[in-house]
C-alpha cells in the first residue's frame, strides 16, 4: 500500500541527512578553532617537529579538498580511518561495541514502554492519581540519569549486594543499567501518552462508544490507548536519541561496555575518527529509525494517507 | 415490538421534574430546572432550542451519560417501567446501546478515526452478547446495509474519514441500532451536512420510527425538526417553555420564546426582510430604527464597484489540479447585495480571496470602483486599499488575541499604536455606535466578548476605512439564530446607513434570500445561474438551483408549502 | 419522593466514571480540579524560595556556604553527615555543602547560558527562515533535520570534541544542542501568525509589511519562545552537569554538581554522602526550576491562548 514514490523520497531524505552529518563534522574539526593535533598530544609540551610528524602521519598536513576527496572516498567504501587512542580501525572498534549497547537500550526502551502504558491507562482522566504520578514523572525528569545510577547502586548493590557492582554479565548485569535508562524515559512517554489519551476520552466518538454500552476499560484499552500511542511513534526518534545519550552515561556509572564508553572516551581523548565514526553512525540509526517512524505511522493511524500523498 | 400500537402503548421513557447541576457546594450552578418528557414507541419528539439551552445535557442523561461532575435529581426517570432514579453505572450499561441509543452530530469525530466501521459496529454486538464472534462481522454489514450504505462489504473495511459526510452518520446510526435499541436519541443528527444528505438522513429516522423505534431528536433547527416530528417540546434556558403536537406549535406558538425562534429563522420560502428584530434584542432594535428613510433599497442601478470578468483558479492537486473557480464573472453596483450561494467546496471561499486582491487569479480579472485590481503588485494598492473590507466567519481568529477593541478598530482607522488609538476615541465610538455596541466594549479583549459582538466589533473595524464593497465571507454561519438575526439586522442597518455595496457569501439559503437584492448560484467553481433573488428562488432555472430548493426541509407554517407535503403522517 | 443521582460520575468502581463532557457547553470545574489548583500555589512558592536560594547561591556563595570550597583536611576525608560537617566531606576532606553552594554558580551559569544562546539564535534564525522565502527556507529547516539528527547530548559532546572542555564551551555545546527546536519553533509560529486571519484582516485593513511584523507578529511569536525557553532551563542544567560528570565541564579543582559526583561515585561503597548531595542539589534545583517555568507557561497561554 506504500506509495513508491514516497517511500523513494523518504529514502532520500535520509541518505541526505547522513551525508549533510559527514560534511558537518568534516568541517567542523578541521575549521573550527583548536588544533586536534596539539589537543591530541595533551599537556606534554611538544616539540614542534612532534607536532609536525604527528599531522603528517594522519595526513592532517594535506589540502583541504585532497582530505576531503578521501574523506568521503573512504566513507563510501565503508571504511571511517583508524582510532588515534586504540591503534584499531573504527569499525571495528564500533562493531565490538554495538551489541551491549543496543541490548541495553532495547531492554530499557521496553521496560520505560510497559511502564508507561500501565501508567498512562491507570490514571489518564483521574485527577486525584494523575496528580501523584505527574509529581513523581516530573522528579524523574529532573535527576540526571548517573544520579539515578548511583543511587541505585550505593542503596541495591553495595548496601543490600543484590546486584553485581559493576560490569556483570547476562541477565542480572542488565537489570540496574536498564532501570536506570528506562526512568529517564517514563517520565516522558506516560505524560505523552497520557495526555493524548485524556483527549481522546474527551471526543465524541468515546462518548459514542459508551453510549453503546462499553465500559471503561474497554474504552481505555480499545479506544484511548491507541490514539496515545501515535504521538509515542512520533517520539521514537526522540528515544533514540535518549537512550544513545543515556547509554553514554549509564556505561560510564556501571563500568559497562559499549558505544557509550567509546564515544565519552574518544571525546575526552579528541580521537576525531572515532567520534567521526560514532557521529556518522548516529546520524544513519537516527535515519532508518525516522524511515521506520513514518511507515509505522501509515499503519497506527489509517488518516495519514490522504494527507501526505498531496 | 408491537409497530401497530404506537400510539396506545405505554411511554417507553417517562420523566418527570428533571433537574441537572453542575459543581459542587458554591460553585453548584443548576442548568436543566424541571423538565417533563414521555416518549412513546414509534413516536418521534424533537426537543429544539438554542445552545445553552440544556437539551443536550437532558438528552445525554437519558443515556445516563450526564458527564463527570453533574448531579442529576429527578422525582421519576422511568425507562419501560423500570425506575433509573438510582441505578448505577452497572444498570446504565445494560441499557446503553441495547435499549437506548445514541447519535451524536458529527461522525467525522464520533466514530473512531483509528478504528475501521465495521469494528465499531461489531462493538455494539459484542457488548450486548448479540450473535456469535464469528457472525458478527457478517451481521455489520446487514446493518450497514439496513441504513443504505453503498457497498456495505466494502466500507465495513474502510476507516471513518474514507467515507463521505453522509455514509458516515448512516454509519453511526447503524452502530447505535446494532443491539436493537426501542429508543433512539439523535442530537443534532444532521447538522454538520450539506442540505441534500441532510433530506436523505432525516428520511432514514423516519423510517426508524416508522418501524417502531421511539425517536428523540434533539436540534437548534426547528425547519429540520418540522419535517419529522410528531411532537415538539421547545426549551429554552434549562426549561421546557412549550410542548405540543408539530402542526400546532408550528401554526399557533403560544410562548412568546417559541414565536421569537420561529420568526428568527431567515426562511429561505419568505420574501427577504421579512425579519422583525428579535424580541429581547434591544441594541438592533434601537438602533435599526434611525433614518430608515435615508436611502431606499429599490433595484441597484448605481455605477459599478465592483467587476469580475472570467476568473479562473487552479489549486495543484493529486492528479493535475483542481479548478476551484473557472470562468466566473459578476458585477456589483453600488449600494447593491449580491448574495453568493453554494455548498462546501463551491468555489465561493476562493472568490472572496480573489476579489480582496489576497489571491491572484490566474485567468481573468477584477476591477475596483473602474481601476484594474488583480494583477498588480500589494504596494500599488495602497490608495484603493480601504474601498473593499471583508468581514470573517470567525472574528475570534481575525483579532489579534492580545488586543482591545479598541486598538483592533483604531488599527483600520491608521493608528496601529496605543496611544494613536486613544486619539480615535470619538470615531471609535460612532463606528461601534453604528453596529448597536456601547463605548464599555472598548477596553475588552475579544476572548470577553460574545459571539454576537465579536461579529458586530468585525464590522466596525470593517466599516472604518469607509468602504465602497463590503465582502463578507459567511459572517453569521457560527452564531446562534437569534443572533444571526440580530446581526442580520446590523448588516441590514449598515446599508442603509452607508450605502455600501455587499458581496455576501453564505451557505445558507435562507440568510442569502434574506440580505441580497441578487443571487449568483454556485457549483464547482463556476456560477451556474445569477438573478434576482425573487425570481432565483420562485423560479429557479438551473437543475442544481431546484435541487437546493427541493432539498429545503418546510416549516409547516411556511405559506408557499404545499400543505403536508412532507409532514409526517401520524400526530399524536 | 426526590431520588437524588451523584451522576454516574461516581459509579460502583468508585472510579472517575464516563467523561466526556465534549458539547456540553461550559462545564463548570468539579471539585478534584480545584483542589488541584490551590496544590501548586504552596508547591510554587516553595519552587520560588528553592530558585532564589539557588540564585543566591550563585551570586554570593559567601553568605551561605560555612566554609571555602577548597579547604582541604585529609583527617576528615570521606565523612559522613554530622561534627562540623552537616553534609559530610569528600574524598579531600572538603566541605560537601560549601561546594554545593559555590558550585551553584557554574551550574546555573551553564544552564541559563546555554538557553539564553539558543533562544537568541534560534529565534533569529527561526524569523529568517519565515521570512526570507522558500529557497533560504528549505536551506535551513534542511540543516536544522541534519541538526536533528543528532542525540542531544551527542550533538554537544561532538563540539566539545572540536572546541575542548571547559564551562564557556560546554555551555556553547548545550546552546548548540538546543537550538534546532527553537528554530523550528519559531519558524511555526512566524509562518502560523502571516497565515493567520488577524494578518489577514490587517492586510485587508491596508497594513504595511513592517508594521504587520512589529505590531501583530513579534509580540505574538515571543511569548510561545520563552514558554520554551523557561521548561528548557532544567534540561540544560541536567545536560550541563551531565557533561561535567564525563569530566568535559568545568576542569576540576572547581567545584561544579556533576564534577563532584563523578569524584564521589569513585567511593561509593565507603562514603555515600559525596555522592548523594550534590544529586540532590541538581534534582531541587533543575524540580523547582520547572515548577516556576511551567507557573509561568500558564500565565502566557492564559493570556493569549485560553480563557480570556
Amino acid at each position: 500500500m506504500l506509495p513508491l514514490r514516497w517511500f523513494a523520497r523518504r529514502l532520500l531524505l535520509a541518505a541526505t541527512v547522513v551525508f549533510g552529518a559527514a560534511n558537518a563534522v568534516f568541517f567542523a574539526f578541521r575549521l573550527l578553532p583548536g588544533d586536534p593535533v596539539r589537543s591530541m598530544l595533551g599537556s606534554t609540551n611538544p616539540t614542534p617537529e612532534l607536532v609536525e610528524q604527528v599531522r603528517h602521519e594522519l595526513a592532517l598536513d594535506e589540502p583541504l579538498a585532497v582530505q576531503y576527496g578521501r574523506f568521503m572516498r573512504r566513507l563510501f567504501t565503508g571504511d571511517l580511518g583508524e582510532s588515534f587512542q586504540l591503534q584499531q580501525p573504527v569499525g571495528e572498534v564500533i562493531g565490538d561495541q554495538l551489541w551491549p549497547t543496543v541490548q541495553l537500550a532495547t531492554a530499557a526502551f521496553a521496560l520505560a514502554l510497559l511502564a508507561a502504558v500501565t501508567l498512562a491507562v491507570l490514571t489518564a482522566h483521574r485527577p486525584r492519581v494523575r496528580r501523584i504520578v505527574s509529581t513523581l514523572e516530573l522528579v524523574a525528569a529532573s535527576t540526571p540519569a548517573f544520579w539515578t545510577g548511583m543511587l541505585l547502586l550505593a542503596l541495591l548493590s553495595f548496601r543490600w549486594k543484590w546486584f553485581p557492582a559493576m560490569g556483570g554479565s547476562g541477565a542480572v548485569g542488565l537489570v540496574l543499567p536498564a532501570v536506570t535508562l528506562a526512568a529517564g524515559l517514563v517520565g516522558v512517554f506516560s505524560q505523552v501518552l497520557r495526555e493524548e489519551m485524556e483527549r481522546a476520552l474527551e471526543q465524541p466518538f468515546v462518548l459514542t462508544a459508551r453510549a453503546r454500552g462499553s465500559g471503561e476499560t474497554a474504552i481505555r484499552l480499545r479506544h484511548a490507548l491507541r490514539h496515545g500511542l501515535i504521538p509515542l511513534v512520533t517520539l521514537a526518534g526522540w528515544a533514540m536519541g535518549a537512550l544513545f545519550g543515556g547509554a553514554v552515561v549509564v556505561e560510564s556509572v556501571f563500568s559497562r561496555q559499549g558505544l557509550g564508553q567509546v564515544t565519552a572516551g574518544a571525546v575526552a581523548g579528541r580521537d576525531l575518527p572515532v567520534v567521526t565514526g560514532m557521529v556518522l553512525v548516529s546520524a544513519l540509526a537516527f535515519a532508518l529509525i525516522n524511515l521506520a517512524v513514518d511507515v509505522l505511522y501509515r499503519i497506527v493511524d489509517p488518516r495519514i494517507d490522504e494527507r501526505s500523498i498531496g | 415490538m408491537g409497530v401497530d400500537g404506537s400510539r396506545a402503548g405505554d411511554a417507553l421513557l417517562r420523566v418527570e421534574d428533571l433537574r441537572i447541576s453542575f459543581g459542587h457546594g458554591r460553585h453548584r450552578t443548576e442548568v436543566v430546572h424541571g423538565v417533563d418528557l414521555t416518549l412513546r414507541a414509534g413516536e418521534c419528539l424533537a426537543v429544539v432550542g438554542e445552545s445553552g439551552s440544556g437539551k443536550t445535557v437532558t438528552g445525554r442523561t437519558l443515556a445516563g451519560l450526564t458527564g463527570p461532575g453533574a448531579t442529576v435529581d429527578a422525582r421519576r426517570l422511568d425507562f419501560d417501567g423500570q425506575d433509573m432514579t438510582a441505578a448505577g453505572e452497572r444498570e446504565w450499561r445494560r441499557i446503553r446501546g441495547a435499549e437506548i441509543g445514541l447519535v451524536l452530530q458529527d461522525a467525522l469525530v464520533s466514530l473512531d478515526p483509528l478504528r475501521r466501521i465495521g469494528a465499531e459496529i461489531e462493538e455494539a454486538l459484542a457488548n450486548h452478547g448479540v450473535g456469535t464472534r464469528r457472525d458478527r462481522p457478517g451481521r455489520a454489514v446487514e446493518l450497514l446495509r439496513e441504513v443504505a450504505v453503498p457497498e456495505p462489504e466494502w466500507r465495513a473495511r474502510q476507516f471513518p474519514h474514507q467515507l463521505s459526510g453522509g455514509q458516515r452518520q448512516r454509519a453511526l446510526i447503524a452502530s447505535a441500532i446494532a443491539a436493537g435499541p426501542r429508543v433512539l436519541i439523535a442530537d443534532e443528527p444532521t447538522t454538520a451536512l450539506d442540505m441534500t444528505v441532510q433530506e436523505q438522513i432525516l428520511d432514514l429516522l423516519a423510517a426508524r420510527r416508522d418501524a417502531g423505534t421511539a425517536l428523540l431528536l434533539i436540534s437548534h433547527d426547528l425547519a429540520v425538526v418540522a419535517r419529522l416530528a410528531d411532537r415538539i417540546a421547545v426549551m429554552h434556558d434549562g426549561r421546557l417553555v412549550e410542548t405540543g403536537p408539530t402542526e400546532r406549535l408550528l401554526a399557533a406558538p403560544t410562548h412568546p420564546y417559541t414565536r421569537h425562534l420561529l420568526d428568527a429563522v431567515p426562511s429561505a420560502r419568505r420574501p427577504r426582510r421579512s425579519v422583525v428584530p428579535a424580541a429581547g434584542a434591544s441594541t438592533a432594535a434601537g438602533n435599526g430604527g434611525v433614518d430608515r428613510t435615508d436611502v431606499s433599497h429599490g433595484q441597484a442601478t448605481g455605477a459599478v464597484v465592483l467587476s469580475v470578468e472570467g476568473v479562473g483558479k487552479r489549486f495543484p492537486a493529486p492528479g493535475g489540479g483542481i479548478d476551484a473557480l473557472s470562468g466566473v464573472s459578476c458585477t456589483l453596483r453600488a449600494g447593491e447585495t449580491l448574495g453568493v450561494l453554494g455548498e462546501s467546496g463551491s468555489g465561493k471561499s476562493t472568490l472572496a480571496q480573489v476579489v480582496l486582491g489576497l489571491m491572484e487569479p490566474d485567468e481573468g480579472a477584477v476591477s475596483l470602483l473602474g481601476r484594474p485590481w488583480s494583477g498588480r503588485g500589494e504596494r500599488s494598492r495602497a490608495g484603493l486599499r480601504g474601498r473593499i473590507q471583508l468581514v470573517q466567519q470567525d472574528p475570534l481568529s481575525s483579532f489579534d488575541p492580545r488586543w482591545t477593541v479598541e486598538r483592533i478598530v483604531a488599527e483600520a482607522l491608521g493608528a496601529g499604536g496605543r496611544r494613536a488609538a486613544r486619539g480615535h476615541r470619538p470615531r471609535i465610538t460612532e463606528l461601534l455606535g453604528l453596529v448597536g455596541l456601547g463605548p464599555e466594549l472598548l477596553d475588552r479583549g475579544p476572548r470577553g466578548l460574545s459571539g454576537g459582538q465579536r461579529q458586530r466589533v468585525a464590522i466596525a473595524r470593517a466599516l472604518a476605512p469607509e468602504p465602497d464593497v463590503l465582502v463578507c465571507d459567511e459572517p453569521v454561519s457560527a452564531l446562534d439564530v437569534s443572533v444571526q438575526a440580530q446581526v442580520l439586522d446590523v448588516f441590514e442597518h449598515v446599508r442603509e446607513r452607508l450605502g455600501v455595496a455587499m458581496l455576501f457569501i453564505s451557505h445558507d439559503l435562507g440568510v442569502v434570500r434574506h440580505v441580497s437584492d441578487r443571487v449568483a448560484v454556485m457549483r464547482a467553481g463556476r456560477i451556474v445561474e445569477t438573478g434576482p433573488v425573487e425570481r432565483v428562488f420562485t423560479r429557479p432555472e438551473h437543475p442544481w438551483t431546484r435541487q437546493l430548493l427541493d432539498a429545503l426541509p418546510r416549516p409547516g407554517t411556511s405559506p408557499t408549502s404545499p400543505a403536508g407535503r412532507s409532514m409526517p403522517g401520524h400526530v399524536s | 419522593m426526590t431520588a437524588s443521582q451523584a451522576g454516574p460520575a461516581t459509579d460502583a468502581t468508585g472510579a472517575t466514571g464516563p467523561t466526556g463532557a465534549t458539547g456540553i457547553a461550559p462545564v463548570p470545574r468539579s471539585r478534584p480540579v480545584r483542589a488541584a489548583r490551590r496544590g501548586p500555589r504552596a508547591g510554587l512558592a516553595l519552587a520560588g524560595a528553592v530558585v532564589a536560594v539557588a540564585v543566591l547561591a550563585a551570586v554570593a556563595p559567601e553568605l551561605l556556604a560555612p566554609r571555602p570550597p577548597d579547604t582541604i583536611d585529609p583527617v576528615n576525608a570521606l565523612a559522613g553527615p554530622g561534627g562540623g560537617h552537616w553534609l559530610g566531606t569528600d574524598q579531600l576532606g572538603r566541605d560537601v555543602l560549601s561546594r554545593i553552594v559555590h558550585g551553584a554558580r557554574t551550574s546555573l551559569l551553564i544552564g541559563f547560558g546555554a538557553t539564553a544562546f539558543a533562544v537568541v539564535v534560534g529565534s533569529l534564525l527561526g524569523v529568517f527562515a519565515a521570512a526570507a522565502g522558500r529557497a533560504v527556507d528549505q536551506i535551513l529547516m534542511r540543516a536544522t533535520d541534519i541538526l536533528l539528527a543528532f542525540p542531544g547530548l551527542m550533538l554537544s559532546l561532538v563540539v566539545v570534541a572540536v572546541l575542548g572542555p571547559g564551562t564557556a564551551n560546554a555551555t556553547l555545546a548545550i546552546g548548540a544542542s538546543l537550538l534546532p527546536g527553537f528554530l523550528r519553533l519559531a519558524r511555526g509560529q512566524a509562518l502560523a501568525i502571516r497565515d493567520s486571519d488577524y494578518v489577514r484582516a490587517a492586510v485587508v485593513i491596508g497594513r504595511g509589511r513592517g508594521s504587520v511584523f512589529v505590531r501583530h507578529l513579534l509580540p505574538n511569536a515571543v511569548p510561545p519562545l520563552l514558554v520554551l525557553a523557561t521548561v528548557n532551563i532544567g534540561s540544560a542544567v541536567i545536560a550541563g552537569s551531565t557533561l561535567s560528570f564525563l569530566g568535559l565541564g568545568p576542569q576540576p579543582p572547581s567545584p561544579e554538581w556533576g564534577a563532584m559526583l563523578a569524584e564521589g561515585r569513585d567511593h561509593l561503597d565507603t562514603a555515600w554522602a559525596a555522592a548523594v548531595f550534590p544529586g540532590l542539589a541538581i534534582t531541587v534545583t533543575v524540580v523547582a526550576v520547572t515548577v516556576v517555568g511551567r507557573a509561568l507557561q500558564r500565565r502566557i497561554d492564559g493570556r493569549d491562548g485560553h480563557g480570556r
